[in-house]
Order: structure tokens, then sequence, then C-alpha cells
């Protein structure tokens, strides 16, 4: 069963920190233990698949791989960060490497769900940053952090690319669970 | 040495460009070795010592870049040279296109500097070729390759792109392109070496 290392003081001060924000955003490090990550990523090596469109970007994509207990793990720390509930629209994994990148273009605005990201790589990986942008501007960076989540409340403006990964990587790689989160309609849970 | 001593587009053969314009592919492109006599070489790398420049790192490209308008006088004259009368001429009777000027900056990527695939087409600025020319330089560069990419459309969005060509940035060579949104290219990653270039735009 997965349970996230998120304790009731990083919840709180990632709550804190998420909701003080003019456009809500958190990154909380060390969420997943190194051991799950390495089993998931054993898992997902059999079906990743290449997405390059070169004016959007170039990565890799499983989207055969399911996990609803981590999912589950996941929505509850989201909701426990953000202080309200959640119900899951969509997921995926993606792997990037040397020559990598994700482009404004391959995330068109409009898209308002709420983004988590969570780093399943082995070890950082050099220049590795989600840059989340609106109107142009950079207002949220996500760096190459093994066991980090970060949570992104986007806006109709908001759209997200990633730094192309240059040969200075070597053959390192990075991994993220990409999910997409609608709030629901209900309050916040309480005790949460 | 005047102005006219940068390139001699009277020794083009016009007509064999023109028609190598028109077959080139996956879009209109030629490669110009030997652009410039030696002397107008060395003038131009050593612009560069008296040029400043910068690192610029954005969503699509990292390098570093002098000013948008030349502040040394080689690259002045080199953009004099490339916006003679003779010259915009030679290049309407190759390409279709009627220009007046031109824009030019210099760049140097080192290693890990990119330039990611875009097209330079923006129907609000108006450019109508690009072109970029490549110094020789003291060190072996590795990467720093003109990339150009086929699309294929379904109505009007992209639905996949191949890497089509590859352009050495060989010393002394000029590449020049059309500017269209089908004009997708990028600057292969330098890993070795810093590739010196002068880069810019044709308007009409």
């Amino acid at each position: 069963m997965f349970s996230l290392q998120l304790s009731t003081e990083a919840r709180a001060a990632a709550r804190v920190s998420f909701q003080a924000q003019a456009r809500p955003a958190a990154l909380v490090p060390g969420v997943v233990p190194a051991a799950w990550a390495a089993q998931l990523r054993s898992r997902l090596e059999e079906g990743w698949r290449a997405s390059w469109l070169a004016h959007r970007g170039r990565y890799e994509v499983n989207e055969s791989l399911q996990a609803p207990a981590l999912l589950d793990a996941l929505q509850e720390a989201c909701e426990a960060i953000s202080g309200v509930a959640l119900v899951l629209r969509a997921h995926r994994w993606v792997r990037f490497r040397r020559g990598s990148y994700a482009l404004l273009r391959d995330d068109p605005p409009g898209n308002t769900a709420w983004e988590a990201q969570l780093d399943l790589s082995e070890r950082p990986v050099p220049g590795a940053e989600v840059c989340y942008s609106a109107g142009r501007q950079v207002y949220f960076v996500v760096p190459p952090a093994p066991g980090a989540l970060s949570l992104v409340a986007r806006g109709a403006d908001t759209q997200r690319f990633a730094r192309y990964l240059t040969h200075a990587v070597g053959e390192a790689s990075l991994v993220r669970l990409q999910a997409w989160w609608v709030p629901h309609a209900l309050a916040a849970r309480p005790g949460a | 040495m005047s102005r006219a001593d940068w390139l001699s587009p009277s020794s083009w053969d016009l007509a064999a460009l023109r028609q190598r314009w028109q077959e080139a592919r996956p879009f209109p492109h030629l490669v110009f070795d030997g652009l410039l006599p030696a002397e107008r070489e060395a003038e131009l790398l050593a612009a560069f010592d008296d040029e400043p420049c910068e690192l610029l790192r954005d969503e699509i490209f990292e390098f570093m870049a002098s000013p948008k308008r030349p502040t040394s006088a080689g690259l002045r004259a080199f953009q004099e040279g490339l916006q003679r009368p003779a010259v915009l001429e030679a290049l309407q009777a190759i390409t279709g296109k009627a220009l007046r000027r031109v824009e030019i900056r210099g760049y140097a990527y080192h290693p890990g500097h990119y330039l990611l695939p875009h097209s330079d087409h923006q129907a609000e600025i108006g450019r109508a070729l690009a072109f970029a020319y490549y110094l020789r330089t003291p060190w072996r560069v590795v990467g720093g390759e003109l990339e150009l990419f086929s699309c294929a459309y379904e109505g009007r969005e992209i639905v996949a792109t191949r890497p089509e060509v590859k352009i050495a940035p060989l010393p002394n060579r000029l590449s020049l392109f059309d500017v269209g949104d089908d004009s997708l290219h990028q600057v292969c990653e330098v890993t070795e070496g810093i590739r010196l270039s002068v880069s810019g735009w044709f308007y009409p």
C-alpha cells in the first residue's frame, strides 16, 4: 500500500505556502520513498513510448501503467496541501533524457486543472526544471528533486515548459508522474 | 578595401541558384560556401572581440548574443555588405522575394547551448529570409548544425515532424532559408568548442 511521506507539520507548512501564493503552488520535498520510486521506475520500463513533435516537445510517455493505490495516496496528499477536495481527471508518466524538452506549445492555455508532478527519478538531473508561466512570465519553477511533489492550481493563462536537457546530463533520466485534478464542488475535507 | 569586397554576387549563377532554391526540401534553402574573402573573414572574426555579448536563456534557447544592433565596425560593415543593392537584387532573383534591408546579430554557442525547433515567421514582423554565416574559429566544434524539419498537417495542425536536412556550421559558409510557417528549424546543441555565427533576417 502506498503512503506518501507527508508529516502533519509538512502538510501544514505546504498548505500555508500554497494558499499564500497569488497563483497557488507548492513544492514539497521527500514525499516518495526512494525504494518505491525505484519499483515504479522498474515497472514503467517496458511501456515507454517516444513522443516527438519537434515544435512541441521530445520526451517519452507511459500510459499503460496503472497504479491506483499511488494515485489515491497522491490525491490525499494534494488535498492536504490545498485544503480542497479533488477529483482525478487524468494522469500519465513521462521520462526526460538527454535531448528531451517540452515547449509552451505542448501545453496550450485553457487547461485549468490543478497539476501535480511527482518526481520519481533516481537522482537529480541537472537543469531539468519545469517552469510554469503566465503571459510568458515564469512564476513557479519545479527543480529536479527526486521524491518531491509539486502542486500548481493552474489558471486559464497558465502554461508549462520543461527545459531542454543538454549532454551534461549524460545517461541520467528524469521520471515524473503527472496528474490533473479538478476541485470537487464540495468544501475542503475536515481534518485534512 | 571597399564595401564591395564583402560579397561578390556578380559571380553567382543566379539561374542555377534559383532552381536549387525552388527544388530544395523540406523548404527553400541554399548553402553558400567560401562566401567571404580571407581578409573579410578575419575582419569579421576580430569584430567579435569588440562586440559586447550576454548570455540569453529562454524557453527555446540558451546562447551568447550581441546586441540587437551591432556596435562594432566589423559587424556593421558586414551588415552593409549584405544590404548592398547588388546583393539584394541577386537574392531577389534567386528567391523571388523583394528585399530592402537586413538585421544581423552575433552569436556564440558554447557547449550546452542550443536553439530548439521553431519557425521564424511572425506575420506582424514580416521577415522574408533567414540566414546564418559561420565563422572560422580555432576550436573544433561538435554539434551546432542547422537542422531543417518537414511537417505533416491535418488541416492547419502539425501532426508529425521529421528532421530532413542537417547543415554543418563549416567556416565561411552561409545558410539561407525561406521564412514561413513551414520553415521549422533548430540549431542542434553544441557539445564541444564554440560555434561563432552572424545570423539574421532580410526584410521586404
